[in-house]
């Protein structure tokens, strides 16, 4: 018999819940699974679902190479303008996706600040190819390593580094032997938030990296322009996102949300 | 060049001012007592090496470990250093064994070779059977034992532990203060940092007094029982410490009232008065001693088979008596009421302060 | 009533006067400016632009709400409307005849008429940099090529022209809108696209044209007075409007071409 105190936590939390879940249930409940198979087999979804998948681990790991390094900083070292840094890396959350793409377009596009030389001098460019939509994916889900990662790290208590340096250990095996495993969960957690923020990226993506079927379409894009002229492979293509993403995270959770496993 | 320890250390560790002198033969071991915050684990942290020193030289054998003129430092890991710290510190992450072996892995030894030692260790502390736990499932006990091993098992040449035993209970205390003596005879010098009197008394050779940063006083704890010279020291050893102006015949109190003791010498003296040596009654004594006093009965504390009560005496510094568990209750000291209080004139010890 | 219910009897008031003015828009509300909401096909968009504010000027009175987008998004939404018992607009005018007969076989819309018709060409950046001569180029590999998604007209008429033409391009950026094909050109992302004639003029200066030989395939546009407006007098006349001297003038400035103002075949 549930006290009245836990049925109370339960009613508050339902309304929660219910947005997140209705959305989801409707899904399901209108999706054409009639016409599932055959809208799945069509080429370009199969081509986009790959490309998502392909592009967002690599996003992912991209964002745990730059972006472990910053969260050092920001957790252990004491500089002038970290605050300012700290704004920085919690811009691309703030800034509308379609914003984000158009500041990269300014940057990294054929015409832009640092992309007009990349053209000109090795004939490299980021719209139109893979590595541009890494580029947005990686902009856009940056932020949600380092903030995780730096929490994990403040966390962390130092004098167990300082105990590993009294016992032989030099900076950089204190570092792989203690701190890193120990910062491995908040890394993982990390991790899966930025890979989840990377799969789902559209805005930055459609107008940075373009639509081209086969390199630059990931699934998003394919679920956008569906709704355009078919909504019911829109529909069928939402629901590949959705279940591939929740297959990924459930399967991780050991890693990314040990709190959360029995 | 004597192949121990050559300290004179001197840092800064927030507020405190670290100004210490310490030396060791190998072999020795040495207790660092004193007050809370008086600097003993900042002290131990300088010899590690994770405090900088402002001024001074750590030379270990023939290392110079640390020489604040030339600016030459050793970082922690290049020392010669084994640490067990009040907090434990084992590393989560790892198994008892891998935090044992950790130690021997990075100064080389393969894993295997490592993981083998790292056993025997543990086994000599008595906690073999717990190698492939998790130190969150280890008991405070287990964990202490644990530490030890960890530090011990590089056999460094300057042992440095930090209360090792403060987490345990006065049983496991007393065992790991047993097991612990053949362990720490090694061929380095061990330096151990305990706010017990018993285990700085039982463990070490040398006792090592710190207060506010410096050292108050230094000797064998024999030496250093019989002759305290703070009242911090006299609580440690457990008896009733005087301060005041010799006379003849007698120690003229700082705090107060005057102190029959013959052969007390001029100038400044400390006096001290063992517990046993305090006579309490509840009416006025017979015979004629020389030092009798009125006052109450403040507190009084049972130890097994004595108690210790502690008076306060009107118009002079108050003194603790051991008296036997009976004879509270025949006397009833526990009622708050007058007591007179004698000590025997010769029972007194002064000497210069 | 005492002291202090008063101001808050008159806070009271004041808002749910003001909700009261917010929520009755100027619909049909007698002494209110009457709205019409017309969507229009995004390639309409500077055409129309002046079309609505040139009725508004002849039209004292009533206020001209422009909704552009791409035509199946037009249709979307009209559908979403109707489901919900609600009119999302009261004249939409779409770039192909097939959205058009879609709509009237949803009894959604009335008697549609072909007011216009565009033509494709070639967009490329001012001076031509990747030496664009005609659609065959298009299929050059290593060409940056945006074209509209075959999910808008403009994207169908492509795949027409690019099909009879017998070229293949390769791996262009499909782009959601013939406006965003123009924008990807002008910031200079990709090298050349196909675009209406009129997007070209629209993008005074910023986009050169390469013209497409032949007949080229010909957009053509219907305008329609939605089933459920209930502003149908308003509606009648600014699709009037359109079909007239002026609007066809509005238009040819624009670019379009002129049409026989032929109803849409059924």
């Amino acid at each position: 018999m549930r006290s009245p105190r836990s049925a109370l936590a339960l009613g508050l939390a339902l309304p929660g819940a219910a947005l997140l879940g209705l959305p989801l249930v409707a899904l399901v409940w209108k999706a054409p699974w009639s016409r599932a198979v055959e809208l799945l087999a069509e080429p370009g979804a199969l081509t986009a679902l790959r490309l998502s998948l392909v592009s967002s681990m690599v996003a992912a790991a991209l964002t745990v190479v730059l972006g472990l390094p910053l969260a050092w900083v920001q957790a252990r070292v004491a500089y002038r303008g970290s605050g300012l840094v700290r704004a920085l890396i919690t811009l691309p959350i703030v800034l509308p996706p379609v914003s984000g793409g158009v500041a990269l377009l300014l940057a990294f596009g054929r015409r832009g600040l640092v992309g007009q030389w990349l053209d000109r001098g090795l004939g490299l460019g980021l719209p139109f190819t893979p590595a541009g939509v890494v580029l947005a994916q990686t902009f856009v889900a940056l932020p949600f390593l380092v903030l995780t990662t730096e929490a994990g790290l403040r966390a962390l208590d130092t004098r167990l580094e300082h105990a590993a340096r009294t016992l032989g250990a030099s900076r950089a095996e204190v570092f792989r032997r203690v701190t890193l495993p120990l910062l491995a969960p908040s890394l993982a957690a990390g991790a899966a938030l930025s890979w989840a923020r990377a799969l789902g990226e559209f805005g930055a993506t459609i107008t940075f990296a373009g639509n081209v079927a086969g390199r630059t379409q990931t699934l998003p894009l394919a679920v956008f322009l569906a709704l355009q002229g078919d909504p019911e492979s829109a529909v069928v293509l939402s629901l590949v996102l959705v279940a591939v993403s929740v297959a990924v995270l459930v399967g991780l959770r050991r890693h990314w949300a040990p709190g959360l496993v029995r | 060049m004597t192949a121990g320890l050559s300290a004179a250390v001197g840092a800064r560790v927030g507020e405190l001012r670290l100004d210490v002198a310490l030396d060791a033969l190998p072999g020795e071991v040495v207790a660092v007592v004193g007050p809370n915050g008086a600097g003993k684990s900042s002290l131990l942290r300088a010899l590690a090496g994770l405090v900088p020193l402002c001024a001074g030289r750590v030379v270990m054998g023939d290392t110079v470990l640390e020489d604040a003129a030339t600016g030459h430092r050793l970082a922690p890991e290049r020392r010669p250093v084994g640490v067990a710290f009040q907090d434990r510190l084992l590393f989560p992450h790892l198994s008892a064994l891998d935090n044992v072996a950790f130690g021997l892995r990075c100064r080389g030894v393969r894993r295997a070779e490592a993981r083998r030692r790292a056993a025997e260790w543990l086994d000599r502390l008595g906690v073999g059977h717990r190698a492939v736990s998790r130190p969150a499932t280890l008991s405070g006990g287990e964990a202490q034992r644990v530490a030890l091993a960890r530090a011990l098992a590089v056999e460094p040449a300057l042992l440095l532990l930090d209360e090792p035993l403060s987490a345990l209970d006065v049983e496991a205390r007393a065992a790991l203060r047993r097991e612990l003596r053949p362990l720490m005879a090694g061929a380095g010098v061990a330096v151990l940092v305990t706010h017990d009197p018993l285990e700085a008394m039982t463990l070490a050779g040398r006792l090592v007094v710190l207060e506010h940063g410096r050292v108050v006083q230094h000797g064998t704890p024999r030496e250093v029982a019989e002759r305290p010279r703070s009242p911090w020291v006299a609580e440690l050893v457990g008896v009733n410490l005087l301060a005041g102006q010799g006379r003849d015949g007698g120690v003229e109190l700082a705090e107060g009232g005057w102190l029959a003791a013959p052969g007390a010498g001029r100038g400044q003296v400390l006096a001290v008065v063992h517990p046993r040596a305090v006579a309490v009654h509840r009416r006025p004594p017979e015979g004629s001693p020389r030092n009798v006093w009125t006052g109450r009965a403040e507190a009084v504390e049972l130890l097994g088979d004595r108690a210790r009560v502690r008076v306060a005496l009107d118009g002079r510094p108050p003194l603790v008596a051991e008296v036997t568990p009976a004879a509270v209750t025949d006397l009833a000291l526990d009622d708050g009421g007058e007591v007179w209080v004698t000590v025997k004139a010769t029972e007194v010890r002064v000497f210069p302060a | 009533m005492t002291g202090p219910a008063r101001p808050c009897r008159r806070w009271v008031t004041l808002v749910t006067a003001a909700l009261v003015a917010t929520g009755c828009g100027g619909q049909g509300e007698p002494g209110g400016p009457t709205r019409l909401v017309v969507f229009a096909a995004a390639s309409l968009t500077e055409a129309f632009e002046a079309l609505a504010s040139d009725f508004e000027a002849a039209h004292p009175g009533v206020v001209v709400d422009l909704h552009l987008a791409g035509t199946p998004t037009l249709v979307f939404q009209l559908r979403e409307g109707a489901r919900a018992g609600s009119v999302a607009a009261d004249v939409v005018a779409t770039a192909d005849d097939a959205s058009m007969r879609d709509l009237v076989e949803a009894g959604m819309v009335l008697r549609p008429v072909v007011f216009a018709r565009n033509r494709l060409a070639i967009a490329v950046p001012p001076g031509n940099p990747a030496g664009v001569g005609g659609v065959a180029d298009l299929g050059r590999p290593g060409l940056r090529v945006a074209l509209a998604d075959p999910a808008v007209p403009a994207g169908r008429y492509t795949e027409e022209v690019l099909a009879r033409a017998g070229v293949e391009v390769h791996r262009p950026s499909r782009e959601p809108s013939v406006k965003a094909v123009a924008t990807r050109i002008e910031l200079g992302e990709a090298d050349a696209g196909v675009v209406y004639v009129t997007d070209v003029r629209a993008a005074r200066g910023r986009l050169e044209a390469v013209a497409i030989p032949g007949a080229g395939v010909v957009a053509r546009y219907p305008i329609a007075v939605t089933a459920g407006t209930e502003q149908r007098q308003a509606a009648e006349a600014f699709v009037a409007f359109v079909r007239s001297a002026s609007g066809q003038e509005v238009l040819a400035g624009a670019g379009f071409l002129a049409s026989a103002g032929e109803p849409v075949p059924g």
